[in-house]
């Protein structure tokens, strides 16, 4: 599937990701009102490879979820709604809207970097991890996956979602990083600062992930730094069980997918298994 | 699968090389006509050659990151021809000589521009900013070309053949009748193509103009350069969605065939 923020705000931005050759479609992050988010330069591609992203939590607000949420299930993904909020109350009134219009899961953003008061504000206190997924969760039984990034406390963070009855975590969210132009002296984001993603946080991911399988051995849905099967490969045998693809989405997207997963599947049967499944995790095997 | 062991970011493959931000120094930034500027710059370091009809992202240091096409190219330099709007292109304007900007590209999809086609371009508004780059390029495709000029006034009209090369014949077509042909780029582009063939048409401009260019050139193979929102250029935060289709302007445009469009030329 690919990442929260790639496309995923309108009914276009989901046929374009089906094209991608995805199984699954995250929606941008939702919030109850449309916001504008930042103006230009919002994503910018760093000399390591990686990309720094201020766009600010743009979206059409829950108004046009509903739509986007048809187009997803009459497409015939498995549709699943990023959903975003400054407040307990904010994260359930945008989940109702998305459960009412059939979302097949809910993944809470709980981890967006350059966003006040939204996401890793939020994210970084497990108490306020557990309340919210515990909210959002008594809603329904549609599965609800918290998103988080990283913090000091992510083990700590991930242990309180899954308390609070999140079915999966999605690991990692962007990292807080800055650009600065060294000609015009001037930082280049808009916003000044945002989220690294690319492979310059690929590590970092797969650190996250094998410390939280490494704990609670929950499900996860492992992302970031994604470029390659062999990328995807680390993360599955940290404990992620599903993959997402974010920035490297901005090359060749068709290509990347169907090259991902055509080389995880000569790794699995090279190692001699038959199914992934059997590989998530393998890292912690003594 | 030995080759998978170089990560695919890792290489600084040429479309890689095109997201990064790349420094560049003001040699000049000069008025053109009532409505138009140009600005040449020096790139700090080389950049992917672009094709028409390619943009760069083109960020004025603390103040905003706009699309512009390519007005002209070559190993030392880059122009942009564009017109005042509002924050972004109003400051702008204001970098003088010695300035430092940065530029994100060559982005979006080339044209494909078979050799020797004989071409009739059609421009219009600010359309006009990267004729200079697509008669260049078809030049030294060695295909024969003709351009239409539309304008409201006389007053937005510059001498084309000062910031390009080769241009043979052009056009004018003004809806004030003060210069040339009377009336709209769309109507003269009409009357040519019922009386000579050609193997391309390509329109840049407003949407008006190129609904109507997109009728009247029904039948041939007619491209037209389209604007949207572009934010981040690199097919990521879906600004650039053409409504009520699945195309990114910025990774699937900014050309695309009258009929992948139509719908979206109408409303
Ligand atoms: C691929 C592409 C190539 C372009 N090439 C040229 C060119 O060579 N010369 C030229 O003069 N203009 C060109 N434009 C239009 C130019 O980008 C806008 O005029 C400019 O961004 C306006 O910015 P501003 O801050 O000055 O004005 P604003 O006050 O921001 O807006 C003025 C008007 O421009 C539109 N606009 C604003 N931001 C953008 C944006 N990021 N993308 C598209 N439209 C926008 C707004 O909708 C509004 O109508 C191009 C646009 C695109 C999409
Ligand atoms: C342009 C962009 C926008 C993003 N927007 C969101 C968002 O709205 N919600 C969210 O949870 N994560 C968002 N992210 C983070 C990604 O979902 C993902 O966690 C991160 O990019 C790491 O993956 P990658 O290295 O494969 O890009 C965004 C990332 C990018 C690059
Ligand atoms: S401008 Fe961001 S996807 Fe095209």
């Amino acid at each position: 599937m690919n990442a929260s923020g790639i496309l995923g705000a309108t009914p276009e931005h989901i046929a374009k990701l089906a094209s991608y050759g995805l199984a699954a479609v995250v929606t941008k992050t939702f919030t109850e009102k449309p916001r504008e988010g930042y103006a230009p330069p919002i994503i910018i591609k760093l000399r390591n490879c990686g990309y720094i992203n201020a766009v600010g939590l743009a979206n059409p607000g829950i108004e046009l979820l509903p739509q986007v949420v048809r187009k997803g299930k009459e497409l015939g993904l498995v549709t699943i709604v990023s959903v975003g909020g400054s407040s307990l109350e904010e994260f359930v009134k945008v989940s109702t809207v998305a459960l009412d219009s059939g979302a097949d899961m809910l993944e809470l953003n709980l981890s967006c970097p350059h966003t006040r008061g939204y996401g890793l504000d939020i994210g970084s206190d497990p108490t306020n991890v557990y309340e919210v997924v515990k909210a959002v969760s008594s809603l329904s039984s549609t599965p609800v996956i918290a998103k988080l990034g990283v913090s000091d406390n992510y083990v700590k963070s991930s242990g309180k979602a899954l308390e609070g009855g999140a079915k999966a975590l999605t690991l990692i969210n962007t990292v807080k990083a800055m650009i600065i132009d060294v000609y015009s002296a001037k930082p280049i984001l808009s916003n000044v600062f945002g989220g690294m993603s690319g492979p310059p946080i690929h590590p970092i991911a797969v650190k996250v992930v094998y410390d939280v399988y490494k704990e609670y051995e929950p499900e996860i849905v492992g992302v970031g730094g994604i470029v390659d099967w062999i990328s995807a490969a680390e993360l599955i045998l940290a404990g992620a069980e599903a993959l997402q693809l974010g920035s490297a989405l901005s090359t060749k997207p068709r290509e990347l997918v169907d090259s991902v997963l055509e080389g995880l599947k000569e790794w699995v049967s090279e190692l001699g298994y038959t199914r992934i499944k059997d590989l998530v995790g393998l890292a912690h095997k003594k | 699968m030995s080759r998978d062991w170089f990560p695919r970011s890792g290489d600084e493959t040429p479309h890689e090389h095109t997201h990064l931000v790349t420094p560049a120094r003001v040699y000049f930034n000069n008025v053109l006509s009532s409505r138009f500027r140009m600005i040449k710059v020096k790139p700090l370091r080389s950049l992917v050659t672009p094709k028409p009809p390619q943009f760069f992202m083109v960020w004025v240091p603390g103040v905003d990151e706009i699309p512009l096409s390519v007005a002209d190219y070559d190993e030392k330099s880059i122009s942009f021809i564009y017109e005042v709007k509002g924050a972004g292109t109003n400051a702008l304007s204001k970098l003088g000589s010695g300035s430092y900007l940065g530029l994100k590209g060559p982005l979006g999809k080339p044209l494909n521009i078979v050799e020797g086609f004989s071409t009739l371009l059609v421009v219009g508004g600010s359309g006009v900013a990267p004729t200079p780059y697509i008669t260049k390029y078809l030049a030294s495709r060695g295909c024969r070309f003709e351009v239409i000029w539309g304008v409201k006034k006389r007053s937005e009209l510059f001498n084309l053949g000062s910031v390009m090369s080769g241009v043979e014949y052009i056009h004018i077509a003004t809806e004030d009748c003060s210069v040339g042909y009377c009336g709209m780029a769309s109507e003269l582009t009409r009357e040519l193509v019922s009386k000579y063939k050609y193997d391309l048409v390509i329109g840049v401009g407003p949407k008006g103009m190129l609904k109507s260019l997109c009728e009247v050139t029904s039948g041939l193979n007619t491209y037209v350069v389209l604007e949207t929102m572009v934010k981040c250029g690199l097919g990521l935060c879906g600004s650039c969605v053409l409504p009520n289709t699945d195309k990114l302007l910025c990774v699937d445009g900014p050309a695309f065939r009258c009929e992948e469009v139509m719908q979206y030329l109408r409303t």
